[in-house]
């Protein structure tokens, strides 16, 4: 059992506190993504899970036991840096069987396990050469095996695709992932980027200044924001804002007058705005369609991004408002084109004064109860990472 | 939890952190340190204020101020300080300004340029015992010198340079000594400098020596700030070379303050005099100091 | 245009070479000296063509004296350097890694040190070599080397030591390391490279030093820069013999100094200049 448990956790930097109180639970086996703009805490908390940093006041339990004064290598956990922090003047070999040569283990048990930790990431070819000597997704891998050869109950990792490019990143983001479908292991991962987050976590912890904004499953976070912040950090491109008016509250849904003075109904529950309040509308890129039989506005097209497979819309609708628009990779959308624009009510969020979302009427149907472990990427073959059908002589 | 906030950062204040003994660490260091700084300067002080003389050794006797008084009134202390500044005033333009110069001409790609460097530095090196008696006896010797005889050659006679020219003399030494030492300290400040910002002010038009005006000079300022406080520290206490050829000599004309007090501790044994100019020295040497300090802590900063 | 860029590049280089030619020559002067009769050392016109002899070499080898003093500058720098160390390491692995509000002025205070002028404190220094015993020591000329060095030698440690990144220190904490294996197995290997140019730089300065090696010993534990100075008026027909002397006096310096340039920079400087 891997559990890790943060109880009204402090940590006060001098004069500055950096965290504000976090509670969290992570359950064994769980793949938790803390995910946040630069400064908000994620990799502090990361680091006084580890060890690295003290908590100034609450309680850290793992499998129960608290774990505030324990020194960081008797957590029973492991960490993968974000530079990696390979030792340069050992081979892959000697950087991974580190771990076990401080405790005392002879030459040869070490020698093998990380033989074995080599095979599993594919370093084999690679166990007597120096980090200089290796790519970056191979120091990566290394860093990642340095970790995997201590056992650990837990997995630490400080954005470790940062420094990767963009292919080299997608590749091992799946890498992570069928690590931790194989091994089962509870794994706490630190970005800034939501993708890696949505892709890769079965709960993501959203934080901003030092506090939890949302904590869920990437479904819950993308399709039930809490706040405005939640709304706008998840889904890239980000999600669209406009002010609205509050023109009529039924319980088949609320009315709001957008700039430009078209009106939308969405589906939310009734008892939180009241008629005459200002509002937030938030609709998602994808969400917006273009659609000539039904208009809600006109928009004034300022910059097309084609992709191929699907092209991205700056317009500029009535009230000055510029909007983002994703629409078919294949629609011949030039600058300067005058698009309708359909918003559908039920696919928009609510926000108030406060920037609080106002709860939908019905939740989307990922996330609802059943679905919110993380389903395994189902393939036509599972991929294999320990090939039990190796021929030993190998 | 409120309650032991403050203790419990104290107790787990430790753990993020190895536990080490930081003061016996570097206690030893420090203490070696202040022992050296305290004890003689201490015994400078004292004997400043003493009639002691180690030749009549019983002769002992508090004199006040007298030591300083009679120093300070003897016209030698003032000719010596007078050649100090001589010295180093000389020797720092010498050595920055065609080390500079040099620097800019090193940085450029030139073929053997590695070796050309190695042997331009190579001065600084040697020992200046062994350098001024190069420059004494192979090359300035009025007979069997180089220069003179190549003076000679051209029916120009001559030069005695230690005795017609000393104190020149001992600067062309010690800026042969030191001028490596600028060219390497200002090439290696000059190719730290990044070619995008020449390149910058290429594409804005500038041509070689706007180049180096506006963009390599002030680069290297700083460079330049650290190699002079440096020299001087060294050249206030030019004492070797001195030594070795004209032994301040002829009279008093190449007799810096180092050699004066030299001249009173070890050949007339005047222990007071030569500590109360021992600390005018020092005094000398903390207001330099102190602007070379600061430029260092800047980089500590940083 | 790339013409005259290949002719100005020409001239600077001819420029360059003259400079360190001009720069070089009296080190190769006294070098070829070295190789030459002692009637050919005085002989006008200079010569420049001559046969070679090792002869002074012979001589100054079989000179018993002369390995004396040749073996006080190496055991003296060695000495000093290796004290400067061991009292240095631990203090910049101190400061480097667990930095006190202290620290900083500390490490300036250290430097000042270095601004003391030596003469300053010639008289004291001399007395109290008198009275220990420590007069034309070796020992007594290591202590003082050790303490004139340490300031740098503690600096270039301290800032090799900052170098080493922090991620990789936290990694080997994190898989487990105690203080000392941390030190053994990852620090000093990473650091070695810079200690070297360190300890490197203390002995160049202690060979070089010039002040107290001339003022301190006499006979017994002179250096070869005592040795050296005491031909300050040789008759003319030591001239070849002192230039072997004086060349093997300065070979290895010279040598260090070419390999360890850039090192040397940092420590000349106090890290200033990197």
């Amino acid at each position: 059992m891997s559990t890790v448990t943060l109880k009204d956790i402090h940590k006060t930097y001098t004069e500055t506190e950096v965290i504000k109180g976090i509670d969290l639970d992570i359950n064994d086996g769980e793949f938790v993504v803390f995910v946040g703009p630069s400064g908000c805490g994620k990799s502090t908390l990361l680091r006084m899970i580890a060890g690295l940093e003290d908590i100034t006041s609450g309680d850290l339990l793992i499998d129960g036991e608290r774990m505030n004064n324990v020194p960081p290598d008797e957590r029973g956990l492991a960490m993968v840096f974000q530079t990696y922090a390979l030792y340069p003047h050992m081979t892959v070999a000697e950087n991974m069987a580190f771990s076990l040569r401080v405790a005392g283990v002879p030459k040869a048990q070490r020698y093998e396990r990380a033989k074995e930790v080599g095979r599993i990431l594919q370093l084999e070819p690679l166990l007597n050469r120096k980090p200089g000597a290796l790519s970056g997704g191979q120091r990566q891998r290394v860093a990642i095996g340095r970790a995997l050869v201590r056992n650990p109950k837990v997995f630490l990792l400080d954005e470790p695709l940062s420094n990767l490019d963009a292919t080299l990143r997608g590749d091992m983001r799946l890498e992570l992932a069928n690590l931790h479908n194989s091994l089962g292991a509870t794994m706490i991962y630190v970005t800034h980027d939501q993708i890696e987050a949505m892709t890769l976590a079965s709960k993501i912890v959203v934080l901003q200044g030092g506090v939890i904004e949302q904590i869920g499953a990437p479904m819950e976070l993308y399709h039930h924001p809490r706040n405005r912040f939640v709304a706008g950090f998840i889904g890239s491109p980000k999600m669209n804002f406009l002010p609205v008016m509050t023109t009529s509250v039924q319980d088949s849904g609320t009315a709001l007058r957008l700039p430009g003075d078209a009106v939308v109904t969405v589906p939310v529950q009734p008892k939180t705005l009241m008629v005459g309040d200002r509002a937030t509308l938030g609709i998602r890129p994808e969400s917006l369609q273009i659609d000539g039989n039904n208009p809600t506005f006109m928009g004034e097209v300022l910059v097309v991004e084609h992709l191929g497979d699907v092209t991205y819309l700056y317009v500029k609708v009535a009230g000055g408002d510029t909007l983002i628009l994703e629409t078919e990779g294949d629609r011949p959308v030039v600058v300067g084109d005058r698009v309708p624009i359909y918003v559908d009510g039920n696919l928009c969020h609510l926000f108030d004064a406060n920037d609080n979302a106002i709860p939908k009427a019905e939740r989307h149907h990922l996330t609802l109860e059943k679905t919110n472990e993380r389903q395994p990427i189902q393939q036509s073959e599972p991929q294999r990472l320990v090939n039990k059908d190796r021929h030993p002589a190998e | 939890m409120t309650s032991s906030v403050a203790a419990q950062s104290k107790r787990s204040a430790a753990k993020s952190q190895r536990k080490i003994p930081t003061l016996a660490l570097v206690a030893p260091s420090v203490i070696v340190l202040v022992l050296w700084m305290v004890v003689p300067l201490a015994m400078a002080v004292w004997y400043s204020f003493q009639r002691y003389n180690l030749l009549v050794p019983d002769n002992r006797g508090f004199a006040g101020l007298r030591n300083f008084t009679f120093i300070l009134t003897d016209p030698s202390l003032w000719i010596s300080i007078g050649t100090t500044l001589i010295l180093v005033v000389s020797v720092l333009a010498i050595t920055i300004s065609l080390g500079t110069l040099l620097a800019v001409l090193f940085n450029q790609d030139f073929p053997g340029r590695g070796v050309a460097r190695v042997l331009a530095i190579s001065p600084f090196f040697v020992m200046p015992t062994v350098s001024a008696l190069i420059w004494k006896n192979m090359l300035m010797h009025p007979a069997n010198g180089l220069f003179a005889q190549i003076t000679q050659r051209l029916g120009l006679g001559a030069i005695d340079w230690f005795a017609d020219f000393p104190l020149l003399s001992i600067i062309i030494i010690v800026s042969w000594e030191w001028l490596p030492f600028a060219l390497l300290i200002l090439l290696t400040a000059i190719q730290s400098l990044d070619t995008d910002q020449l390149e910058a002010a290429r594409m804005d038009g500038a041509k070689s020596f706007s180049l180096f005006r506006f963009v390599v000079l002030p680069h290297l300022s700083r460079a330049i700030a650290v190699v002079a406080m440096i020299e001087t520290i060294f050249f206030l206490t030019i004492f070797a070379e001195i030594f070795v050829t004209t032994g301040g000599g002829p009279g008093l004309a190449t007799t810096n303050l180092a050699y004066y007090i030299y001249l009173k501790a070890l050949l007339e044994f005047d222990v007071g005099g030569a500590s109360a100019g021992g600390l005018i020295a020092v005094v000398l040497a903390n207001l330099v100091a102190i602007f070379l300090i600061r430029s260092v802590a800047q980089n500590l900063d940083s | 245009m790339a013409n005259t860029q290949k002719r100005s590049s020409w001239l600077i280089g001819l420029l360059a070479w003259l400079v360190a030619c001009i720069l070089f020559f009296p080190i190769f002067w006294m070098f070829i000296t070295s190789f030459k009769t002692e009637v050919a050392a005085v002989a006008t016109p200079p010569q420049l063509f001559f046969t070679p002899t090792l002869e002074n070499y012979i001589d100054v080898q079989a000179r018993a004296d002369y390995f004396n003093y040749a073996w006080n500058s190496v055991i003296i720098s060695l000495g000093a350097t290796v004290f400067a160390l061991l009292l240095a390491i631990p203090a910049a692995y101190a400061m480097a890694f667990f930095p006190t509000k202290r620290t900083k002025s500390t490490l300036l205070w250290m430097l000042s040190t270095k601004m003391l002028p030596s003469v300053g404190v010639l008289v004291p220094i001399y007395i109290l070599g008198r009275e220990s015993g420590l007069l034309d020591t070796r020992i007594g000329l290591i202590v003082i080397y050790t303490l004139i060095n340490l300031p740098i030698v503690v600096w270039m440690i301290y800032s090799f030591f900052k170098e080493v990144p922090k991620e990789i220190l936290e990694a080997d904490r994190m898989d487990g390391a105690t203080t000392y294996q941390e030190v053994a197995y990852v620090l000093l290997p990473l650091a070695l490279p810079g200690i070297a140019s360190t300890a490197l730089l203390s002995v160049i300065l202690s060979w070089n030093e010039a002040f107290w090696s001339l003022n301190l010993t006499t006979f017994d534990a002179a250096p070869l820069t005592a040795f050296i100075a005491s031909f300050s008026s040789p008759q003319g027909l030591f001239w070849a013999k002192l230039s072997a002397a004086s060349t093997l006096a300065i070979a290895p310096i010279l040598l260090f100094g070419w390999f360890s340039q850039k090192q040397l920079v940092r420590g000349l400087t106090f890290g200033a200049v990197k």
